[in-house]
C-alpha cells in the first residue's frame, strides 16, 4: 500500500451508549469520512408510516406521526437482516421490510392518561424491535444494565373521553434520508487541540476553554500553541454517543463496514467502465 | 441521456455493423427495456463524462459517481493527490440536491486514469480495513 500510511486506533472508553477512541497516522479526510458515515449512513429502524384511525387528543395527526417517527427502536438484532422497503420485492409492506405496531388507548378516568411507548404493541410479539426505552430495555436482560432506569417515552397525554387509535410500520432507513434514523445523539470529533494549525480563530481568547487533550504545560497561561504553517492534522479524538438504537461499538463497526462496501461497489462499477473502454480502444 | 447511451451501446454490441433494414426490432427491444425499467429502475453507479474525449486521451478523465458525497469523495481525492502518476485531481459536488459527485483526474503522460482510480479505491479500502481490524483488536482488549 504505497500511498496510504497505516493508521492506528485505540479505544479509551466504552459503554453501551458511549464509545471514545483515538485515531492517528491518517488524514483528516479519512477521519471525516468515519464521522460522516456514523451519523448519516449507519441504518437503524424507525416508524415511517402511521395510519390514524381515531385521534381526539389535543395534538393533531401529523404531530403525533412525527413524534412516533422520532422514537428510537432497538435495532441491533434486526437491521442487518432487514430490507429497505424500496429494495424489497413486496408491493407495500411485508415481514422482510417492515415491523407493524398498534396503539389503542382511550382515557376513561378523570385523571390525565399519559400514552407512552409502553402502550405501543408490536403485532408480532416475538420481534426484537422495541422502543429503546423503559420496559422493553429492561426485558432485554443483563447485557444492557445501564439502561434499566430509563423511562418510557411520552407520546401524548389524554384527558377523559379522548382516544388515540393508530397503526404504524417501522422501517429500515439511514440518517441521510431522515434524521430520525440517525443512530447517534452526538459525535465529538477533535483534532489539533491547541489550535496550532489555526483552522479556527478564537473570537475571544480568554473565554476559550482548554481542551482535555491539550499538550500545553499545565501551568502555562497560553491559550494556543504557536502557529505551525506546515503542520497537518494527524491525531483525531472521537466520542460517539448512541441513541440506544444501536450499541456505540456497533455504530463504529457497521459504519466502517458500510464504507468498505461502498468502495467495493465503486470498484466494481469502475471495472465495468474499464472493460467497456478497453473494448472500444 | 442515459437512454441514449444505452441504445447506442446496444446497436454496437448486438448488431455490430451490418444494420440497414432492421431499425424496427431495435426500437422494439429498447421499448421492452423501458418497460422493465419502470418496474426495477436500473441505477447507474458511474458514468464517464464525455467518453469520446476520454478515449482519445485516457489520461484525462471526468467521472460522475452517483449516490456519493464528501464521505467517499474527499478520501479518494486525498489518496489520488498523493499518487506519483497523478498530475491533477479534484472532486466537486455540483448541487447539494443532486445525489452525485464529479471526479476529475489528470494523470501523467500515457497512464490510464481509470486504472489509477481503481488503484486509489483499493488503497482507501485497505485503510478502512486496517482501521476496522485495529478497532476490533482495541475493543476486544479494552472490554475484556
Amino acid at each position: 500500500m504505497p500511498y496510504a500510511n497505516q493508521p492506528s486506533i485505540e479505544v479509551t472508553e466504552i459503554s453501551n451508549d458511549l464509545i471514545k477512541f483515538v485515531l492517528w497516522d491518517t488524514d483528516l479526510s479519512v477521519a471525516n469520512s468515519l464521522r460522516r458515515v456514523f451519523m448519516a449512513e449507519v441504518p437503524t429502524i424507525a416508524i415511517d408510516w402511521v395510519q390514524i384511525e381515531t385521534n381526539t387528543s389535543v395534538l393533531h395527526d401529523e404531530f403525533i406521526a412525527h413524534r412516533m417517527g422520532l422514537i428510537p427502536f432497538i435495532s441491533d438484532y434486526h437491521v442487518e437482516k432487514m430490507q429497505y422497503t424500496r429494495e424489497c420485492e413486496c408491493a407495500e409492506f411485508c415481514d422482510e421490510c417492515s415491523i407493524p405496531f398498534i396503539l389503542q388507548m382511550k382515557c376513561k378516568d378523570e385523571a390525565t392518561l399519559a400514552v407512552t411507548t409502553e402502550h405501543l404493541v408490536a403485532l408480532n410479539p416475538d420481534t426484537t424491535v422495541r422502543p429503546a426505552c423503559g420496559q422493553a430495555l429492561r426485558d432485554r436482560g443483563a447485557s444492557r444494565d445501564e439502561f434499566h432506569n430509563r423511562e418510557e417515552i411520552l407520546i401524548v397525554k389524554l384527558r377523559k373521553g379522548q382516544e388515540l387509535n393508530l397503526k404504524a410500520y417501522a422501517k429500515k432507513g439511514f440518517g441521510k434520508e431522515h434524521a430520525k434514523w440517525n443512530p447517534t445523539t452526538g459525535v465529538a470529533f477533535e483534532y489539533d487541540p491547541d489550535n496550532a494549525l489555526r483552522h479556527t480563530i478564537y473570537p475571544n481568547v480568554e473565554e476559550w476553554p482548554r481542551s482535555d487533550h491539550s499538550s500545553l504545560p499545565e501551568d502555562s497561561v497560553e491559550k494556543e500553541a504557536p502557529f505551525d504553517p506546515h503542520g497537518k492534522p494527524n491525531k483525531f479524538w472521537f466520542s460517539i454517543e448512541g441513541t440506544g438504537a444501536l450499541p456505540a461499538q456497533r455504530i463504529v463497526t457497521m459504519g466502517i463496514g458500510i464504507l468498505k462496501r461502498k468502495l467495493e461497489e465503486l470498484n466494481m462499477a469502475l471495472s465495468v467502465e474499464l472493460q467497456a473502454h478497453a473494448q472500444q480502444q | 441521456m442515459g437512454r441514449k447511451s444505452e441504445k447506442s451501446t446496444e446497436v454496437a454490441t448486438e448488431e455490430a455493423m451490418e444494420v440497414d433494414e432492421t431499425p424496427a426490432p431495435a426500437t422494439e427491444t429498447t421499448e421492452v427495456e423501458e418497460e422493465e425499467d419502470l418496474n426495477v429502475p436500473a441505477k447507474k453507479k458511474m458514468e464517464i463524462l464525455d467518453p469520446t474525449s476520454f478515449e482519445q486521451d485516457p489520461s484525462n478523465l471526468t467521472l460522475i459517481m452517483y449516490e456519493e458525497d464528501h464521505t467517499i469523495g474527499n478520501s479518494i481525492k486525498h489518496i489520488l493527490s498523493r499518487m506519483d502518476e497523478v498530475e491533477f485531481c479534484g472532486y466537486n459536488v455540483p448541487h447539494p440536491l443532486e445525489d452525485k459527485i464529479l471526479f476529475r483526474v489528470q494523470t501523467k503522460d500515457g497512464i490510464n486514469a481509470l486504472e489509477v482510480l481503481a488503484k486509489a479505491f483499493e488503497s482507501v479500502e485497505k485503510i478502512f480495513s486496517t482501521i476496522r481490524g485495529k478497532f476490533e483488536d482495541s475493543y476486544a482488549t479494552s472490554s475484556s
